[in-house]
């Protein structure tokens, strides 16, 4: 069982979580200018990608807030946190020594958070 | 007695002599039994006695038991194998008094009768026998052996596969083992549980959030509990798991030379423990098995509770559920077998073990013995049987014993006979017991050399002899126990020296298994002991402690500021790096490295005369072929040498799939003693290297454990919470019976008394629809969903969240609408009103609640966090009493302070009213297709409400209906519930709820999704009603529906695809025929077809009519 860190809270059991899959997928702004393709893509398509992933999680028996979750799912660390409109977290350089791997893929830096929130600069 | 055995050494004569088996006894040698105390126990309905500190196993075999059970498959005689937790064999069940009435149950099953403490009034049985140990029915088993091969049952029981049910009673009540225990008494109740009065057995759960863990309580492991409790002044918090019910692992049965801190082994570990004891950041748990490592350095163990039996106020177990930081797995090593023909004779057992009984339990088994070894540690068993007065002989698989250390000069000097550069190939038995071994000596070196490949040692057939004994000690190596390090995710090497797989230590100490830098996902692991490879006491401690001084250090740098010592910024307390050479004196092996691997299997090949040339004549699979039978590697499944070749024959390459073939490995002992040498054999018949193979997975849990443990608490009423209205305590005065939706309680139907008995749910329903219909009706609504939204972008988030438009929705209006998700499927649907300027009150399915919040505060929190928009869920704060039916305004008139005339209080409006001076808020909306009204009011005063209008409602023949009625008037008016009309799949247009689409607005959730090609296309299963031709018979919910009515005859299997399914389907007695919803493809354009619904009748015929079956212009409902 993982430990995760809400960044509101702390570590807790991983039970007190929900994980809502990839992150950084941003709401088409204008959904009707998208041909039925395009927005089969939003939909449905995921990167599903084997490695380190940026991931939704939920905290839904705790504070129920969502944030952000760097998880490398291949040895099931976790790399970092975000609240949303934070930063996505980046890889830590030690953690790229640990695995003795020069490069690790990132994740693909889609959107993000608020992409269709046009009021204010979300980042603090 | 020594110059006797080398006088009859080589006479094979011995061997047709009828063996006198002596009966094993106790010695009365110092041990590890306190024999002060007498303990009564009872097995298999005779009475025994032992000692405190006796296993159920040692204080039979003290008795002069020799036979514990019977085999899996063949129904030989089996005896105690070895002790503590590898035994495979000497399984039992436990019987116990029911707390209730007293009668004697079944308890516990398979229990390893080596784990098993003695105490009195332990009631035990054998199992797999029929009727009796001694003579068993199941036995002519073994006159069939050839044909039960491996995958046998496979192979047999094929044809007709119906019969497979008739086989398979037959197959489970021959291969049975123990039987799960029926009940000890009803589960604990919740007022039990607070008081712990009169309690059946139990078990609970406990947490645990170590600084460090360390599995296994022997040398490596104390002595890293001494260092890390400690360290530090003492800030870290360690704790100690051992399975066996001491500590102290090999120690325990030492030979006397070993010192601890100057005692003998066994004094000196007690009073280390007891000094550990004294210590307050130290948790010691023994008798626990952790069983379990997984991710985060989660580990699971499972403790027996000391004297739970006696105090029914403990926990049978409890499971620990740990959460450490670092972890280190001091677990050792265990003892190999070999694989000879007969090797499962009773009165075989491993070497060590042998010597565990004569120290720790003063229980000799044998009076003649040989050991059979390929490692000094054997000649300490030999030693040890030797001074307690037993004739020993060795038999050493090395070549060159003669000169090799200290132990062997001791074995020679003693004066037992040592066949040096021999094996046994044979025990020979005399009814079903061990009576002897047949030895022979290896071929010649240079025989060996030309048989050229290494997968075939042989023995020489010109040099054979015949040893008699009643007890024959096997040493094959140290194989570690590396299950929970592979568990963890560690990787495994082989080892040629020892033959067999170890911890790969160095790349574990490279990788993440000790990398901390992402403190709380890695593992923290490190490895001490015989795990690791120590070979003798010097060193265990010494890595015992070097682990735990590394662990200290690390963690002492993590230590937050208030836990450091005042004056020392970290650092190690007592102890630190000075070694303590006077803890442990004599650096006897404890698990010697095999100098010389055994065989996979020991088999008798030519003479070494003549096999120059010859034996490579000799076809492998001829060879193979008649071979290993009754060579045994899993003692427990009955699986042998010849299964696993077999296997491989058969085009088996893979050791996961020969081990699920075969069996091997897969008993309650999981392989502990045989999935080695399973290795060794499938190398062996693949020729290829054991390195290459690679071993099965190590899975969870380590050894088996019990279910009510995994469970704990979480039984009875403790099994799930569960929720209620604020009126459950009215439902249940009137009888009611109850649906689970969700956690919720729901009443499903008030049956009243009748002449005889109650009403069914049928009856019952229709009285109470009927009620709704014709007078009115009272139902209990708290549990629908709501939620509460306030904020200037309350509507906005409306908007977004429904497919129609609130633009012009006035405060006071309410608006029935569905959501979608973003695929276009209707997930949920409900009724909002609009309260104030920027606040609406949301409703939503019972089920959906929870779902829709999280949907909500999902868009809320991550794409639109700037939106000025609270939802808060409510649903718990409001109780609900809906009242529907032609009178339901009347008898609302009387109670209501306000006008709620149908001008005052129109269809889907609300108003804020008071009912007995208590603010309430009643919203004219309908389910039933009847006027009704939706009283919302301060849950506290829910169940006032409820009587209040039970009360005054006689006047008006008011009827309490529940769900089930609920949902028949609903789809009498065709009203979907998403979930059961819906399955994911339905967009609105399916549903036939176009009209609640607003195409106009800019965007909603699921809008695009709506305009896609697949969801407008032709062939969508669509949301129609369907009626039957007898209109008595009701569609079982879920029957597929076919155009045609031609059905095969065989098994009544269509011939046409399924157009759809029924979903909802009920007889309505107010229209007096059976009415049923149905998604069916293209069904809103057949209206008036006849289909076919294939239900066990038969095919019926049915009409699509349109979905709703009862007042189609809604003049009752707006009424």
């Amino acid at each position: 069982m993982l430990r995760v860190t809400c960044p509101w809270c702390g570590a807790r059991e991983q039970v007190e979580f929900s994980c809502h899959g990839e992150a950084g997928i941003a709401r088409p702004a204008d959904c009707s200018s998208l041909d039925d393709r395009g927005w089969g893509e939003y939909v449905f398509f995921k990167e599903n990608a084997k490695g380190i992933t940026l991931e939704r999680w939920e905290h839904i028996h705790g504070c129920r807030r969502w944030f952000i979750a760097l998880r490398d799912n291949v040895t099931d660390c976790f790399l970092g946190f975000s609240k949303p409109g934070e930063d996505f977290p980046q890889v830590p350089s030690s953690y790229r020594q640990a695995l003795s791997c020069a490069s690790i893929p990132m994740p693909r830096s889609a959107g993000g958070y608020g992409k269709n929130d046009k009021k204010v600069v979300l980042k603090r | 007695m020594i110059a006797e055995d080398n006088a009859d050494g080589n006479s094979s004569a011995m061997a047709s002599e009828q063996p006198r088996r002596i009966l094993p006894l106790r010695l009365s040698t110092r041990a590890r039994i306190d024999r002060g105390k007498r303990i009564y126990f009872e097995f298999d309905g005779r009475s025994y006695f032992g000692y405190a500190g006796d296993t159920l196993a040692s204080a039979l075999l003290a008795s002069g038991e020799s036979i514990f059970g019977r085999s899996f498959k063949y129904h030989r005689k089996r005896g105690v194998f070895a002790t503590g937790e590898e035994e495979p064999n000497a399984l039992v069940q436990l019987l116990e008094e029911n707390v209730d009435d007293g009668r004697l149950v079944l308890s516990e099953p398979n229990l390893k009768s080596t784990q098993v403490l003695l105490r009195s009034g332990l009631r035990a049985r054998s199992q797999n026998r029929f009727p009796s140990l001694k003579f068993d029915l199941g036995a002519v088993a073994g006159f069939f052996s050839p044909l039960l091969v491996a995958g046998f049952y496979y192979k047999t029981f094929m044809y007709p596969s119906r019969a497979w049910r008739f086989y398979e009673y037959f197959i489970r009540r021959a291969a049975g083992l123990g039987r799960a225990p029926r009940s000890l008494g009803l589960p604990p109740r919740i007022a039990d549980s607070v008081r712990r009065v009169g309690r059946k057995p139990f078990y609970e759960w406990m947490q645990a959030y170590p600084d460090v863990l360390i599995v296994g309580g022997g040398l490596a492991g104390l002595e890293a509990a001494e260092v890390l409790s400690s360290a530090s002044d003492g800030a870290l918090r360690v704790m100690l798991v051992e399975q066996d019910s001491d500590f102290g692992g090999s120690l325990l049965h030492s030979d006397p030379d070993v010192k601890v801190d100057g005692l003998t082994a066994s004094a000196g570990i007690v009073a280390r423990v007891s000094r550990l004891r004294t210590r307050e950041n130290l948790h010691l748990l023994s008798h626990s098995c952790v069983s379990g490592y997984y991710d985060g350095n989660f580990l699971t163990a499972f403790e027996h509770v000391m004297g739970s039996y006696e105090d029914n106020r403990l926990p049978r177990q409890r499971m620990w559920r740990i959460r450490a930081k670092h972890v280190l797995l001091a677990t050792g090593a265990s003892e190999r077998h070999a694989v000879f023909r007969n090797n499962d004779l009773p009165g075989i057992m491993l070497a060590d073990s042998i010597r565990a009984y004569i120290r720790r339990y003063a229980v000799l088994l044998g009076r003649t013995a040989v050991i059979f070894t390929n490692n000094d540690n054997g000649y300490r068993s030999a030693l040890a049987l030797h001074e307690a007065g037993a004739r020993v002989e060795i038999v050493d698989w090395r070549k060159d014993s003669g000169v090799r250390s200290e132990i062997v000069m001791r074995a020679r000097k003693a004066g037992i006979v040592i066949y040096s550069n021999s094996g046994v190939f044979e025990a020979l038995s005399s009814n079903g017991e061990l009576s002897g071994v047949r030895i022979a000596e290896r071929m010649s070196a240079r025989a060996e050399a030309e048989g050229e490949d290494s997968f075939r040692i042989e023995l020489d057939s010109s040099k054979v002899r015949t040893l008699t004994c009643s007890l024959l000690g096997v040493s094959g190596g140290f194989v570690p126990r590396v299950h929970l390090f592979s568990q963890a995710g560690g990787k495994l090497v082989f080892d040629s020296a020892s033959n067999c797989y170890v911890a790969d230590v160095q790349a574990a100490s490279k990788s993440r298994l000790s990398s901390n830098t992402f403190a709380s996902n890695t593992f923290a692991c490190r490895l001490a002991g015989s795990l690791s490879g120590a070979h003798d006491y010097a060193s265990a401690l010494e890595q015992g402690r070097a682990a735990a001084l590394d662990i200290a250090n690390h963690l002492s740098k993590h230590l937050s500021k208030h836990l450091r010592p005042s004056g020392r910024p970290s650092g190690i307390g007592r102890g630190g790096a000075r070694a303590d050479t006077n803890i442990i004196s004599s650096c006897e092996e404890m698990a010697s490295a095999p100098s010389e691997p055994l065989p996979a299997s020991l088999v008798l090949g030519a003479s070494s005369s003549m096999v120059d040339g010859k034996a490579n004549g000799i076809s492998n699979t001829g060879l193979s072929a008649g071979r290993g039978k009754f060579c045994f590697l899993d003692l427990q499944n009955d699986s042998t040498e010849a299964d696993v070749r077999l296997a491989i024959r058969e085009g088996y390459r893979s050791l996961e799939h020969v081990k699920r073939y075969t069996t091997t490995g897969m008993a309650t002992d999981q392989g502990k003693t045989s999935n080695m040498n399973a290795i060794s054999v499938a190398s062996a018949a693949l020729e290829t290297p054991m390195a290459e193979l690679g071993t099965t997975t190590y899975r969870p849990p380590y050894s088996p454990q019990s279910f009510g443990a995994f469970v704990g608490a979480h039984c009875g009423e403790l099994f799930h919470p569960v929720r209620t209205t604020p009126m459950h305590a009215a439902h249940i005065s009137a009888g009611a019976y109850f649906e689970d939706v969700g956690d919720w309680k729901r009443p499903w139907f008030y049956p009243q008394g009748k002449r005889h008995g109650l009403e069914t749910l049928s009856e019952a329903c229709a009285r109470e629809s009927y009620g709704v219909r014709n007078s009115v009706g009272l139902f209990d609504g708290s549990t629908l969903g709501k939620i509460d939204i306030r904020g200037p972008d309350a509507l906005w988030l409306l908007n977004m969240l429904y497919t129609n438009s609130f633009d012009n929705l006035k405060i006071g209006q309410c608006r029935y609408a569905i959501m979608l998700t973003e695929a276009g499927m209707i997930f949920d649907d409900g009724v909002t009103a609009r309260v104030g300027k920027d606040h609406y009150y949301m409703t939503t399915t019972t089920g959906g609640a929870a779902r829709v919040l999280s949907w909500i505060e999902e868009w809320l929190q991550t794409e639109w966090p700037t939106r000025k928009v609270y939802a808060t869920s409510v649903s718990e704060q409001w109780a609900v009493c809906v009242v529907g039916g032609p009178r339901a305004r009347a008898l609302l008139a009387e109670l209501c302070e306000d006008d709620i005339s149908a001008s005052a209080l129109p269809f889907m409006r609300f108003m804020d009213t008071k009912i007995c001076n208590i603010s309430a808020r009643i919203f004219r909306v309908s389910f039933s297709g009847e006027s009704a009204f939706e009283i919302n009011i301060p849950a506290r005063y829910g169940e006032s409400l409820w009587h209040l209008l039970c009360e005054r409602g006689v006047d008006f023949d008011l009827v309490k209906y529940g769900t089930e009625a609920v949902h028949l008037l609903r789809a009498e008016k065709g009203f979907l519930i998403p979930g059961q009309d819906t399955d994911g799949t339905v967009t609105p247009y399916d549903a036939n709820m176009g009209w609640i689409v607003d195409k106009g607005k800019e965007d909603f959730f699921g809008k695009r999704s709506l305009a896609c090609a697949g969801l407008t296309s032709a062939g969508r299963k669509q949301l129609v009603g369907l009626l039957t031709t007898d209109s008595s018979f009701t569609l079982p919910e879920g029957t597929q529906l076919l155009e045609s009515p031609k059905v095969s005859k065989f098994r009544r299997k269509p011939y046409t695809k399924s157009i759809g399914w029924v979903s909802s389907s009920y007889y309505s007695p107010n229209l007096e025929k059976s009415i049923a919803l149905a998604l069916v493809e293209d069904g809103l354009r057949r209206k008036g077809d006849t289909i076919y619904a294939l239900t066990d009748r038969g095919c019926e015929a049915v009409k699509i009519v349109s979905s709703v079956f009862f007042d189609a212009k809604g003049e009752r409902m707006r009424a």
